[in-house]
């Protein structure tokens, strides 16, 4: 009798940790392209966005809610009725699991404290679009009551009104490394990294013009164990010459390193394995994802 | 259960008592005030803490000298963060708590003065956000400089309040003490999930076997002090 119950409550416990249902709504395969390619002896896998039409939108979570429920538990709820594409952690975090830099998460203010050591600035509008901002070139632009206005973050007054501004547009806004902006490289090689291994698989987010001037949003997946400058460098090679993307408007990193978690789902819902995080979703702090409307 | 109250350790920012006077702010018209506004002298006219005066300064200012109210703003911010910054200095090198508490006890009068003077906000809110800011990223540093300040009450407690306003400081734990923390806090939830996402099958074996070796042996030690059945001989 005894066995039987212990062996019920290990059978109880497992399947408590069962993983996440995969969400059942498809999205348009006409504007999601999943591909590999082999480009001077390295591999990169690609999930490729067309954001013609606006109907593939971005959404990020930067942080648990003040109900206290945390980034998954939320993304869990949202996700619901949607045809998710992908799901990626974000930004960096700090020891204690709150993310470093401005972050703004849907109008709601998680950190003021804008950081010195990232200089991209990321904004994910309500509507689903993503902007990303050089922070040095002090000419941050963000939509204000429909129209356009810009602000030189660095000033605390103009750092002040764009907050404000965020909050009223429910943006949602997070600072990263921003490795590469208008066609150039912008990081640089450092002799050593603040979480070694500092060569490891990397995964970046880029924003492109394509050959006909639309605006794609790519994934790149680069299995090569390299630092953040090697990969960065080598990746928007790839974009450049063998894509041929007219313009890399920006691109940035994702973690491959403790919040290293990534799903990809097929136009039915389905979960593929062309490109998987080794930690499961609800280590996740923060999250970004890409779905279909 | 009595808690404990360390409030009569916390200091205090003192109430601001008029002893200046006040700087005569019309300038002749040829003057480019962002670039030649006599900080220094200001300075010595002015108290930080006297918040009424700095708004009759800032309408001065404006007012006198035919500049808009948005410039007036950042003149006098400049004075009152960055100018004044470079006299306190001296205070900040070495981790004197008190020192950073009342800096954040300005701070917070700055930002609740924004609340209700909706004409200033921008300025009142530019200048709380300066030295909070600074706060945070002197606290960082300081810890940075030794980690074992983290267990400082005084340092928690800045890191908190420093954290109430939205700015967080990096102050990191060994896995161990996080540990301990959610055990005091019994967030069991929290550690089940984080030893069984994060940790290898070979640990959740080894923990499985431990967990049974405990449980058995407990249900061995019970069996053989309290028998069901007592043999009658």
């Amino acid at each position: 009798m005894r066995k039987m119950f212990l062996l019920s409550l290990v059978i109880i416990l497992l399947m408590a940790f069962t993983p996440l249902q995969n969400p059942q709504i498809s999205y348009d395969k006409g504007l999601v392209e999943i591909s590999t390619a082999i480009w001077k002896n390295d591999k990169y896998i690609m999930v490729n966005l067309s954001r013609q039409g606006e109907r593939i939108k971005a959404k990020y979570f930067a942080a648990r809610d003040y109900n206290g429920n945390s980034v998954f538990k939320r993304y869990k709820e949202w996700q619901k009725g949607k045809g998710v594409i992908l799901v990626t952690s974000g930004t960096y975090m700090n020891e204690n699991y709150q993310p470093v830099g401005l972050t703004i998460d849907n109008g709601l203010v998680v950190n003021n404290e804008l950081s010195d050591e990232f200089d991209g600035l990321v904004i994910v509008y309500a509507t689903g679009g993503v902007v990303v901002s050089n922070i040095k070139e002090g000419n941050l632009s963000i939509k204000c009551n429909g129209e356009n206005k810009n602000f030189d973050i660095r000033d605390q007054f103009d750092k002040d009104e764009f907050v404000k501004c965020a909050e009223e547009v429910g943006a949602t806004v997070f600072q990263t490394h921003l490795l590469a902006y208008k066609n150039n490289l912008i990081v640089y090689p450092s002799e050593n990294c603040k979480l070694p291994p500092c060569a490891r698989e990397r995964r970046f987010l880029a924003v492109c013009k394509d050959e006909e001037g639309t605006l794609r949003h790519v994934i790149v997946h680069s299995p090569t164990m390299s630092t953040l400058y090697d990969g960065s460098s080598r990746v928007l090679g790839f974009l450049k010459e063998y894509e041929r993307m007219k313009e890399v408007v920006f691109m940035i990193n994702l973690d491959t390193g403790y919040q290293d978690v990534f799903e990809l789902y097929d136009s039915n819902g389905k979960r593929r394995a062309d490109i998987k995080g080794q930690k499961d979703i609800s280590i996740a702090i923060n999250l970004l994802t890409y779905y279909y409307e | 259960m009595s808690t404990a109250d360390y409030s009569s350790q916390i200091p205090q920012i003192k109430k601001y008592k008029s002893e200046k006077k006040r700087m005569n702010l019309n300038f002749t018209p040829n003057i480019n005030l962002k670039n030649e506004f006599p900080y220094d002298k200001y300075l010595d006219c002015t108290d930080e803490l006297d918040l009424m005066g700095l708004r009759m300064d800032i309408d001065s200012l404006s007012v006198l000298n035919g500049i808009i109210r948005k410039e007036a703003h950042k003149i006098i911010a400049e004075a009152i963060t960055v100018k004044l910054e470079k006299i306190k200095r001296h205070k900040y090198i070495t981790f004197q708590p008190d020192e950073l508490i009342l800096l954040i006890q300005l701070a917070e009068k700055y930002k609740y003065f924004a609340e209700f003077d909706k004409v200033n906000a921008p300025f009142f809110s530019a200048v709380s956000g300066y030295w909070l800011s600074y706060v945070a990223k002197k606290m960082k540093l300081f810890y940075q400089d030794n980690n074992a300040l983290k267990y400082n009450f005084k340092f928690k407690y800045i890191v908190a309040l420093c954290y109430s306003h939205k700015y967080n400081i990096d102050i990191g734990s060994t896995p161990y003490e996080k540990v301990i923390t959610n055990t005091v806090e019994k967030n069991w939830t929290y550690l089940f999930g984080r030893i069984y996402h994060l940790t290898s099958i070979w640990f959740k074996i080894l923990g499985l076997i431990i967990l049974f070796t405990i449980i058995y042996g407990s249900l061995c030690i019970i069996k053989v002090h309290y028998p069901s059945n007592k043999k009658i001989k």
